[in-house]
């Protein structure tokens, strides 16, 4: 061994910066890796072609750094996902048709779906419980709702539909908050940017503001009066009363009451649960339910939510996104009505602190029956060390540069611990971008779900996921949609549980997830090795439980409410 | 064969750790590119450096500058600094500390490794072992955490702090009876601690007591600082920052200590390195009104304004100045303009509030102070200006219950004490005055207000079972001694003498109390009724029915939390 070579470990053996864990294959390969997370960067190979840009001058407004998010979903109704790519400044937003053999051609002009604004978020929603799902476009100014026509095309009924106001919304989510069967509305809304605000960081650098330099602004709520036009309940429902940083949303029933409560991840402050009292007024309840604050009963920088039956217990557990510096953190239904911060026990902690997490979903990736977790991630903060971005064009490749992180991948062990699955063979952790919006789904109908990324200031990314290749192994699947044929057809709040070897699993029906995200309401169910799945039943959003005999694996079903046997779902049964 | 190996093998490893030992000490300072840093910042890097590179076998010298560019958030460069001086020095605990801290966000295992190596140290220092059992907590270390937290309860066994982290270890491990008694013990002995409040909700949740959750997490969203312990290690690392936001940061601090002037200084540094934003206008026109400079802060709050027009914030602080200096209209117009820009700042009601109350108009008052501890329960001292509010607007029960909800929120607020049972007077309810003032008086005997109240309450309470004759005497004695030359107490002095029947000295100290007063014609012609009574040999007692004109507190008592004086 020569000197320089000992001189060098030496040097590393002292000094050495490097994180203890990193998604890197090399820092993860003494883990132990079940090599099943397999994921393939297809993006080019089906000509989805879309580049964000936010308009990055040198003047660095918050917006800029924040991304846009996207939706999947079937908007022809040809039986494939296709996918709408909410764009920024300069850039148009793009809705992308999936084309029989699996590519995609750039459908925007044809559709009518041309969001003029500086776009952030979609929510999707069947809001005239016609059968197509329509869709709603946050942005930093106006928002706007787009019906679907049914026919392949889009109409603005923004200013119809009376969804007024003029700030920066975030997510937003469709839900029947009313249980009058017409899906409503909550818009997350960011910060007051209507000053004139500029920030350096520690050494003097100009950079992103965080968000507390900025006013919070109240969220917005509308309900749908069933008509095509929405009322704003943002003052009488308490909504408005509060006024803060929100970024994700998702919204389910939290306590078992059947009524949509709704969860906001806050950036920076207290998260809020917003929990329904049924009268079309909230309480927010998150402090007492354990959701605001993490363990340490510090407020985060909640950026992304994910929902799902992570111990499978079958109720629904959240896992929410942070900035660097903090952990990202899982919080486990223990009762009907109270989460615990799991973090830790459950290796979702210090693995994520070096990164600032935003879009994620929960998902059973392996199909081996439990949750894992995909996150998008993306500094906010300049990394320590590089210039400050330029006012040329090229501003977009130092943007990136800035502030891009790795990806993650967790593995459910289904031990009650995840690990990093970054290690096996995972395009989906390898590109240095800055990753914003996130979402799963059955993109090339093989079974498994794929994911598609949304990165600031770079291209959308489509990422083919693996599982049902694995010829001869635990690769079955259930996919199910509920229709509900009369309103709310989309059974958006409901939950289906489906029972394989004699466990029940759970899943539950919603559009908007992630971050800036939503897709379309189909659930999935891996099943490892079963032929099928013993029974099913499904707990609609008014609290009918309607039992449906058993189904083969490898499907899709779609299930009507009124179709299957009204029946209990009786507590021994889980 | 095989000890051969073993051999080799060793004389390897020690050659590889002389080695590392030598590069460990070798003297090469972490280049920094400072050329977009402010120019104080590159200055003071740059200084730091030179002395370094004059004392390389200092660890004082490489700690130095691992701080420098620690408090800057260069905590790369910083740690491999830190790292020299622990080469230098390895008993010196500070550094293994910091270099803990600097790590962290990076390689959380390194950072426990780095704390457990100083905590071998023995500092003396509580907020260290609190650092190092968090630490230990999020890596699900919770045996290590608990004796972390343990030993810093040893070092300090008022840390609060360590009782939480204790009482979440419970939590965790599912005691969460043990967690609760813990935080209500904390809970009562800091009632402002935030987090005490939201694991409390937790754990009251936990136990199925949902009133009390329900309770505790309201308090939390009134409390919602949140503190951490002080470290003197981190804080003289973070004090050498001198860019921008530090001293924004700086000068944050000192305003919520009241300390304006030195604020005000803070601020104006970043002025000097800096071209201000609206946000720093705002911060220096806020601290020159708190003094009282009011040219000086109309001014910064219009250069704030010149750049961000529909600055809430501006637009509402700047109102409340207007309110300060009597300028009642152009108070309003600012602060509907506020209110118009975004309804839901509760900063613009609560000033639209005092502008209200100013002007006498008390009902509006209400509704603004109402409003504002709606949207931000954050404010819950604006409950004592509800309470005068509703007191000037003739509604004393609703007063009373303002009060009472101050008083749940800082139980040892002296205001919140004292005040109900001036209300109480003003209802007639002598009995529930005395026991609310007798409590006041019990959290603290030296407050004179509570106790001249209670003194002349238990000396002229109209219901003889009421009155405490000798005890009055007792009080107004102590207090005459004291401040003789006051008018009032002389006054109060004479009334307890009257009630024990020693009428003699009742006539002395009426007739002092007489002289004293002298120049106020007011005050001679009370005590000149009450020396008539006293020369008839007859004590004065109050009306059964009531009194009025007690809540005079000026209202900007209210942040101050100051006694007001005797009406």
């Amino acid at each position: 061994m020569s000197v320089a070579l000992l001189l060098a470990f030496s040097v590393t053996a002292n000094n050495s910066l490097a994180s203890d864990q990193t998604n890197s294959p090399s820092a993860a390969g003494a883990l132990v890796t079940s090599q099943n997370l397999t994921f393939v960067d297809i993006t080019t190979q089906v000509g989805l072609d879309f580049q964000h840009t936010s308009d990055v001058r040198g003047e660095y407004q918050l917006p800029e750094i924040m991304g846009s998010g996207a939706a999947l979903f079937d908007y022809d109704n040809d039986g494939d996902l296709d996918i709408y790519l909410v764009n920024s400044g300069d850039g148009k937003s793009r809705l992308f048709k999936q084309r029989q053999d699996g590519s995609f051609a750039d459908a925007t002009e044809q559709s009518g779906l041309i969001h003029p604004g500086y776009g952030m978020g979609t929510a999707l929603g069947d809001i005239d419980n016609d059968g197509d799902l329509d869709i709603f476009v946050t942005s930093v100014g106006t928002d706007h709702l787009y019906r679907n026509d049914g026919d392949g095309t889009f109409t603005d009924v923004t200013t119809s539909a009376g969804i007024d106001g003029s700030y920066w919304s975030s997510s937003a989510a469709f839900c029947d908050i009313d249980g009058d069967g017409y899906l409503d509305l909550y818009v997350a809304t960011y910060v007051a940017t209507d000053t004139n605000e500029t920030c350096t960081n520690n050494v003097g650098e100009p950079d992103y503001c965080p968000p507390s330099t900025y006013r919070g602004v109240a969220d917005q709520l509308f309900l749908n009066n069933g008509d095509g036009t929405f009322k704003n309940i943002s003052e009488t429902s308490g909504i408005s009363l509060v006024a803060n940083s929100g970024l994700g949303v998702v919204c389910i029933d939290f306590n078992g009451d059947r009524l949509s409560d709704v969860l906001v991840a806050n950036d920076g402050e207290p998260n809020h649960l917003w929990i329904n009292r049924g009268d079309n007024t909230f309480a927010e309840r998150g402090l007492s339910f354990g959701i605001s604050v993490n363990l340490f009963g510090e407020p985060e920088a909640s950026m992304g939510i994910a929902l799902g039956d992570v111990d499978g217990d079958l109720d629904l557990d959240v896992f929410m996104t942070h900035i660097d510096q903090e952990s990202n953190t899982l919080y486990l239904s223990t009762q009907a009505d109270l989460l615990i911060d799991a973090t830790i026990g459950a290796n979702l902690g210090y693995t994520s602190v070096p990164f600032t997490g935003f879009g994620t979903v929960l998902f059973d990736a392996d199909h081996d029956r439990d949750l894992d977790l995909a996150i998008a991630n993306g500094r906010v903060r300049k990394a320590p060390g590089r210039k400050k971005l330029s006012r040329a064009k090229e501003g977009a490749g130092e943007f990136t540069s800035s502030y891009g992180e790795r990806n993650l991948m967790m593995e459910n062990t289904g031990t009650g611990e995840y690990r990093n699955a970054c290690a096996d063979s995972n395009a989906f952790c390898d590109p240095v971008e800055v990753s914003r919006g996130l979402l799963a789904g059955d993109i090339d109908r093989d079974g498994d779900l794929d994911l598609l990324v949304t990165n600031s200031n770079g291209p959308a990314r489509l990422y083919r996921n693996q599982a049902t290749d694995r010829s001869g192994e635990k690769t079955a699947w259930l996919q199910i949609r509920a229709i509900d044929p009369d309103l709310n057809r989309d059974a958006i709040g409901a939950f289906v549980h489906v029972k394989a070897d004699g466990r029940w699993i759970v899943r539950p029906v919603i559009h908007t997830m992630s971050y800036l995200s939503s897709t379309d309401a189909t659930v999935h169910f891996g099943l490892g090795d079963a032929r099928g799945v013993d029974a099913v039943v499904v707990v609609w959003p008014d609290g009918v439980q309607e039992r449906f005999p058993s189904m083969s694996a490898n499907q899709l079903v779609v299930i009507r409410k009124g179709q299957g046997m009204v029946e209990a779902f009786s507590e021994h049964e889980r | 064969m095989k000890h051969g190996r073993i051999r080799w093998a060793g004389i390897t490893i020690g050659l590889m750790l002389a080695l590392a030992a030598f590069v460990a000490r070798s003297n090469e300072i972490p280049r920094i590119d400072t050329g977009d840093m402010e120019t104080r910042v590159r200055v003071l890097i740059e200084e730091t450096r030179k002395e370094l590179e004059n004392n390389l076998d200092a660890a004082v010298a490489w700690g130095q500058m691992g701080m420098v560019l620690h408090a800057h958030d260069l905590t790369d460069a910083a740690l491999l600094c830190y790292v020299q001086a622990i080469q230098r020095d390895a008993d010196d605990y500070r550094w293994l500390y910091l270099a803990a801290v600097a790590v962290w966000g990076k390689a959380p295992t390194r950072s426990a490794e780095y704390f457990a190596k100083a905590a071998l140290l023995h500092p003396h220092d509580a907020a260290f072992f609190i650092a190092f059992a968090d630490v230990l907590t999020r890596l699900g270390r919770y045996e290590d955490a608990h004796n972390a937290y343990e030993k810093a309860r040893a070092i300090d066994s008022r840390s609060s702090f360590a009782h939480i982290g204790l009482a979440r270890l419970a939590l965790i491990r599912g005691d969460v009876a043990d967690a609760r008694s813990t935080l209500e013990r904390v809970r009562d002995r800091s009632p402002r601690l935030n987090n005490v409040h939201t694991l409390l909700a937790q754990a009251y949740r936990r136990l199925g007591e949902r009133a009390s959750a329900s309770r505790a997490e309201w308090l939390a969203k009134v409390h919602n600082k949140r503190l951490k312990p002080h470290s003197p290690v981190v804080s003289a690392m973070a004090s050498l920052a001198v860019n921008a936001q530090a001293y924004q940061r700086r000068g944050a601090q000192l305003a919520d200590r009241s300390d304006f002037a030195g604020a005000e200084s803070a601020y104006r540094q970043v002025l000097i390195i800096r071209v201000g934003s609206s946000a720093d206008f705002m911060n220096l026109a806020t601290v020159s009104w708190k003094q009282g400079k009011y040219a000086e802060a109309f001014e910064f709050f219009d250069r704030g304004l010149g750049l961000s027009p529909d600055h809430v914030g501006l637009l509402s602080s700047k109102g409340r100045a207007h309110v300060d200096v009597g300028q009642f209209d152009r108070a309003a117009e600012m602060l509907a303009k506020a209110i118009d820009a975004d309804p839901n700042f509760a900063d613009a009601s609560l000033n639209s509030g005092i502008l209200r109350f100013r002007q006498g108009r008390f009902a509006e008052a209400v509704e603004h102070f109402e409003r504002a501890l709606t949207l931000d329960p954050s404010l819950y001292r604006v409950y004592f200006d509800l309470g005068r509010a509703y007191a000037d607007d003739g509604k004393l029960e609703s007063a009373v219950v303002a009060l009472q909800r101050l008083r749940e929120i800082e139980p040892d607020n002296e205001l919140a004490l004292n005040r109900p049972g001036l209300l109480q007077i003003r209802l007639g309810r002598y009995d529930a005055a005395i026991e609310v003032l007798d409590e006041a008086w019990v959290n603290n005997p030296t407050n004179t207000q509570t106790t001249i109240l209670l003194a002349r309450l238990l000396a002229s309470a109209p219901d003889a079972s009421s009155r405490d004759a000798p005890r009055a005497l007792a009080m107004a004695m102590d207090l005459y001694r004291i401040r003789s030359h006051d008018a009032g107490l002389a006054d109060l002095l004479a009334m307890a003498y009257a009630a024990n029947g020693q009428f003699d000295k009742a006539i002395r100290l009426s007739e002092r109390a007489i002289e004293i007063a002298r120049d106020k014609p007011r005050l001679v012609e009370e005590f000149g009724t009450h020396l008539d009574s006293y020369r008839r040999n007859k004590p004065i007692y109050l009306p059964s029915e009531g009194v009025g004109q007690l809540m005079n507190l000026p209202i900007e008592a209210r942040a101050e939390n100051k006694n007001p004086p005797w009406p």
